[in-house]
């Protein structure tokens, strides 16, 4: 989409005055914008930066991002973008793991304070990957980690996905505040700024203070970020907003607190192999699910449960492997296993409920979808968390539930595990509950930086309480 | 009126739940806050108060007890009294 800077500027001509606003208060316009981009663009070349090599970039949401991101785009270089949990190596490590050319920390205040370090010679990239825009890296709970290569061509299908199902023209800014070295995020500034919306930048802490001072426009958040909104009494600064959730299903306290305050909010299910599934829209909303497959999407449902997915094109050309070189390994060009298990209702939404390698078998084989489970008691008791995991002697189940929720309600709780449990076959029970003596959070690593839960982890830790 | 006091009554009016708060009372093992409702009663805090906290600076390791934010308020009420060429205490 800005892949050289003629593309950027006729956006930016186009939309001068729109804004991009990061740090609740600084602003600058999208015509200044286009200038940094390509001042930034030649200063990466004055470094050596040429067509081809990979630039590994990290960092927090910052203007300076977008800039030093869009300028390697536009230099005809590809970004790689490491969550900021990897910058514990040091850059020359780093580059040894993942075969690039050049590594930017980015500077939080300036672009231009951004130092470019050189790590190895060479053209890294494999000629397979001509079509690259961007190579994204997930880490894994295990250490490992999953890097994607996302193409121009999927970049500007997924884009154009968006602004159609969500006639996005119709808005005025769109809000950022997860973390811009997730794709999904960066993805809404491009949109941005190719169909000329603001473009508000913040992190995780001041977002609260970002809606309201500005309101929300366009936002993309997971189920447990609409629940604090409620608690932090932010529902009046949504007004004309969209609300686009994914990741985990609404409970129905959230979908009546909106609902009372004349609020929508659209579930909506991808992948980044793939870009958008599945999505609720303003014309087709069903909650409890993530609605019906986008247009040249197919999605049927695997013998074993998992959803399978085929679209073109999909957003990544395949996941990518870096020793000498990075290369491509597993094209994706045909159906793809999405990792999570649903059903296709009577009226052809998807309901995703939950993921393949969370499944629990019993002694017996039989197979028990846990967030099915946490689905019901988070909606009976109107908790945030819990998580259900196989018992220690395995003979049933137990659920993990915060101390505090469980001693402010108890009642609740207990009371919905037993509605629960009459539902459920007699060697699948839950037969224990055990509390967490801290909350699932960011901060102690329970909760991902895109909040979502980190389930190894709390079985780990709290399963044996 | 008290800080502390202050803080505590936003605490009370914000938790809905009927909990006795005081000055060492710890948002994560006593109220149960996550550091997305702690942010919620953060700004309105901020807007009873009308004082703006560092929020960027604020982790885990040193904000943990009303005290804390107590400290905190008085430190950003200070900073803004010296701005206008007072001083707050």
């Amino acid at each position: 989409m800005f892949n050289n800077p003629d593309s950027l500027k006729a956006s930016c001509d186009k939309f001068a005055d729109r804004l991009i606003v990061s740090n609740v208060d600084q602003s600058c316009t999208f015509a200044q914008f286009y200038q940094d981009v390509i001042e930034c663009m030649g200063l990466l070349q004055g470094q050596g930066v040429k067509s081809g090599d990979i630039v590994c970039i990290s960092g927090a949401n910052t203007y300076s991002f977008l800039v030093i991101d869009i300028a390697i785009s536009c230099a005809d270089a590809v970004s790689l973008v490491l969550p900021e949990s990897f910058l514990d190596d040091t850059p020359l490590d780093l580059a040894k793991r993942f075969s690039f050319n050049y590594f930017i920390l980015i500077n939080e205040e300036s672009f231009r304070q951004s130092e470019v370090q050189r790590c190895r010679q060479g053209n890294a990239l494999d000629s397979g990957l001509s079509d690259t825009l961007t190579l994204v890296i997930s880490s894994g709970t295990s250490g490992s980690y999953k890097g994607m290569a996302v193409t121009n061509a999927g970049n500007a299908a997924l884009a154009n996905d968006f602004a159609n199902v969500f006639q996005m023209g119709e808005y005025q800014s769109i809000l950022i505040f997860l973390p811009l070295t997730a794709f999904q995020q960066r993805l809404f500034a491009y949109i941005a700024l190719h169909h000329g919306l603001d473009i508000h930048i913040t992190n995780f802490k001041n977002v609260f203070r970002s809606i309201l001072k500005h309101g929300a426009g366009i936002m993309i958040a997971p189920p447990a970020f609409y629940n604090a909104l409620i608690d932090a009494e932010l529902l009046p600064h949504l007004k004309k907003a969209l609300l686009i959730s994914g990741m985990a299903p609404l409970s129905s306290a959230v979908i009546e607190a909106y609902d009372e305050a004349d609020l929508t909010i659209y579930q909506v299910y991808g992948l980044t192999e793939t870009g958008l599934l599945t999505a609720n829209h303003q014309g087709d909303n069903t909650y409890g699910t993530v609605g019906k497959p986008m247009p040249n999407t197919d999605i049927r449902i695997a013998s074993n449960g998992e959803i399978i997915a085929r679209k073109h094109p999909n957003l990544c050309s395949g996941y990518f492997y870096a020793e000498e070189s990075v290369d491509i390994v597993g094209e994706f060009d045909d159906w793809f296993s999405t990792g999570d298990v649903g059903h296709i209702d009577g009226k052809g939404h998807l309901v995703v409920e939950g993921r393949v390698g969370s499944t629990i078998t019993m002694p017996n084989g039989h197979k028990v979808q846990p967030e099915i489970i946490e689905t019901q008691i988070e909606k009976g008791a109107n908790i945030r968390h819990c998580v259900v995991s196989l018992n220690a002697d395995k003979n049933g189940l137990c659920v993990i539930v915060p101390q505090q929720e469980q001693r402010i309600k108890m009642t609740q709780i207990n009371g919905v595990i037993s509605a629960v449990n009459a539902q459920l076959p007699s060697h699948c029970k839950i037969t224990a509950t055990k509390f967490a003596d801290q909350e699932f959070d960011v901060d102690n690593g329970y909760l991902n930086r895109s909040l979502k839960i980190n389930r190894k982890k709390i079985v780990r830790d709290f399963s044996e309480a | 009126m008290d800080i502390v006091k202050q803080i505590i009554d936003v605490f009370e009016a914000s938790m809905k739940k009927n909990i006795q708060i005081s000055a060492g009372t710890n948002f994560r093992t006593d109220l149960g806050l996550d550091s997305l409702k702690l942010m919620g009663i953060m700004l309105k805090l901020e807007q009873n108060l009308d004082v703006e906290f560092p929020l960027d600076d604020i982790t885990p390791e040193n904000l943990n007890t009303i005290s804390d934010l107590a400290e905190l308020v008085t430190t950003a009420l200070n900073a803004q009294c010296t701005e206008i060429g007072g001083r707050h205490d």
